[in-house]
């Protein structure tokens, strides 16, 4: 049996692709590991993520890396996709490159035992749905991919080029997987897409992400639904009034507003929308709602008077969550050859104003919640006895945690309301 | 493509078993990530925490593996191509031929007890000698001795076609 390593980067989307091609290998008799140091394993599968320069270097950097373990390294999604020919001739090394919309043709071309090439020049993802995927993390909390590839323009943006037009899975299908992950234990399930809130608007001709949402509320085992990557414009009433009426629909939104100046929105070729307005509708029409957003510095033509408007925006729409970038200038984007660029030393002092003062709006949110009684799913508990749990208004991975003492026996997945007992910047502190 | 200083330093951040890599070979793997990328990373448009962070964690990390009285010994970096010099406020790395000439700018630095703006001349002038023909490999680090400021300078060439830029950095 021929063992492969799987190596994975970037962000939740890449990784349940990193487990769609576990899963097909598994299917076809492969042995998986996750460590490529592995003296056994014949080929190495690195999933890339090509996002933002960083996330390119890394990926870049870790094919090197295996490649001088004389292994047969096969470069997996964004970074192939993104370069397609001109990869394979920069690192000839390699023994495979495979695409963003080609990955479920991986064991068909480890089983020739050829070198090979097979990117599609279009991306146009279709998810593999036969194929059972193989997590690599199991616990509470999965992730399910609802849709591929984003229709929008984003100034800043890669992925359409990437990961082609937006393409909807059937409301059926997501189910099916949903009721399979729930069986397996699974208690909160995580929706994720390039562009969440416009699930449907292909298959089913208008956004549909609260038909998937009443549908999914039929799983009985299910504890908790959480939607990522909303867009503004879709965000319809209908969802609105799905995330009220369905009680396992966690009262929790992320929207990367991305800026709030209408100039830098343009330039940003996002929607022109007042972010105070939208997210006070939310709050009003969501009780206990928690907003999380992230926000770009540094975007070019961002001038002082345009910071000023977004420092004051986060300062006074107060999110529960925000995350903060500095604009990375990738090529093939509008934003790319866009004047004046903004240095990148004031994009990260720009980044790290906000950040502060996240930090401090996070702290007087968090001292607020003190003897307070907060919905919190467990994630796991350690040897010395420390429980660590996600409240409601925390998504895995992204936000904080609330760290829990208690004599009572638990298990990861069940969800409990947990009375804080103290905080700190980001993280919270409770009792059962 | 020249690599940039970045790049080496990354290179020396992420480097797998460093200790058995010569220094040659992280230059050729910092090459080949910028080929790549198509796009150098220039040292000096980070914010000066990152650029301290950055040169604090290469330090660091050389430090951990190239100790003289580590396990492995001063010999053993000989035979990896590696001589580390240390002085009052200098820390140098360099390969082959270059040795015997940083430690010569090395005693004289520290015989002649220069200023900053003279350590930097005199690096500035050793750099330019070392590298005209366009063959050695090397990058140095000086620190004020308050752990905290440094002056950065990246040259060379490592192997035919794997050059990378000179950075110069006055904090």
């Amino acid at each position: 049996m021929k063992k492969v390593a799987i190596v994975h980067h970037g962000c939740a989307k890449n990784l349940i692709d990193t487990e769609l091609i576990s899963g097909k290998l598994i299917e076809k008799g492969y042995e998986i590991t996750l460590d490529a140091y592995d003296p056994d394993c014949d080929y190495i599968i690195v999933n890339t993520c090509s996002f933002i320069f960083d996330a390119e270097e890394e990926s870049v950097r870790s094919i090197f890396d295996f490649i001088d373990t004389g292994k047969k390294v096969i470069v997996a999604g964004c970074l192939s996709q993104k370069h397609k020919k001109h990869l394979k001739k920069l690192i000839p090394e390699a023994y495979g490159f495979i695409g963003t919309s080609d990955i479920d043709k991986i064991a068909d071309l480890l089983d020739t035992e050829k070198e090979f090439y097979y990117v599609s020049e279009t991306p146009h993802c279709v998810y593999p749905e036969n194929t059972q995927r193989a997590q690599i993390t199991v616990g509470a909390s999965s992730y399910i991919k609802i849709a591929e590839g984003c229709n929008y323009s984003c100034g800043y943006c890669v992925i359409p080029k990437l990961r082609g037009k937006f393409t909807s899975r059937p409301i059926e299908n997501i189910v099916g997987e949903a009721k399979n992950l729930a069986d397996k234990g699974v208690s909160e399930i995580v929706l994720i897409a390039q562009d969440t809130s416009s699930y449907g608007i292909d298959l089913y001709k208008k956004p549909s992400l609260d038909k998937l949402l009443y549908e999914l509320d039929k799983i009985q085992n299910l504890s908790w639904i959480r939607i990522l990557y909303t867009y503004p414009t879709n965000f319809t009433k209908g969802l609105i009034k799905a995330y009220r009426e369905i009680d396992r629909v966690v009262k929790y939104v992320d929207i990367p507003l991305q800026h709030s100046h209408p100039e830098i929105l343009k330039a940003m070729r996002r929607p022109i929308i007042n972010g105070e307005d939208f997210v006070k509708k939310l709050r009003d029409e969501i009780e206990g709602l928690a907003v999380r957003t992230t926000l770009i510095t540094g975007y070019p033509t961002e001038n002082e008077e345009h910071f000023e408007h977004l420092y004051n925006f986060v300062k006074n729409v107060k999110f529960d969550r925000l995350g903060a970038f500095e604009f990375s200038k990738e090529k093939n984007t509008y934003a790319y050859n866009l004047k004046p660029q903004v240095p990148k030393k004031v994009k990260q002092k720009r980044k790290e104003e906000i950040l502060k003062l996240q930090k401090e709006i996070s702290y007087e949110l968090n001292s607020k919640m003190i003897g307070k009684k907060i919905p919190s799913i467990i994630e796991t508990i350690q040897s010395d006895g420390l429980t660590i749990a996600r409240t409601y208004k925390d998504a895995p991975d992204v936000d904080g945690l609330i760290y829990i003492e208690t004599d009572k026996p638990l298990t990861p997945g069940d969800i409990y309301d947990v009375e804080v007992t103290n905080f700190s910047d980001y993280d919270l502190y409770g009792k059962i | 493509m020249q690599v940039s200083f970045t790049g080496i330093l990354k290179a020396y951040l992420s480097s797998e078993n460093s200790i058995q890599t010569p220094i040659e070979r992280k230059f050729a793997k910092a090459k080949r990530v910028e080929d790549v990328l198509n796009r150098k990373d220039d040292f000096r448009v980070y914010p000066v925490n990152e650029q301290m962070k950055m040169l604090l964690m290469a330090k660091s990390s050389i430090r951990d593996y190239k100790e003289p009285n580590s396990d492995m010994g001063e010999e053993y970096m000989k035979q990896a191509g590696i001589y580390r010099l240390t002085a009052r406020d200098a820390i140098y790395y360099c390969t082959g031929s270059d040795i015997e000439a940083a430690k010569q700018l090395q005693k004289e630095i520290k015989e002649k007890g220069l200023n900053k703006q003279e350590r930097q001349e005199a690096v500035s002038k050793f750099i330019e000698e070392r590298t005209k023909d366009g063959d050695n490999a090397g990058f140095f680090i000086l620190d004020s001795s308050d752990g905290m400021r440094y002056d950065i300078f990246a040259f060379g060439e490592a192997k035919k076609g794997h050059t990378f830029t000179s950075g110069f950095l006055e904090l």
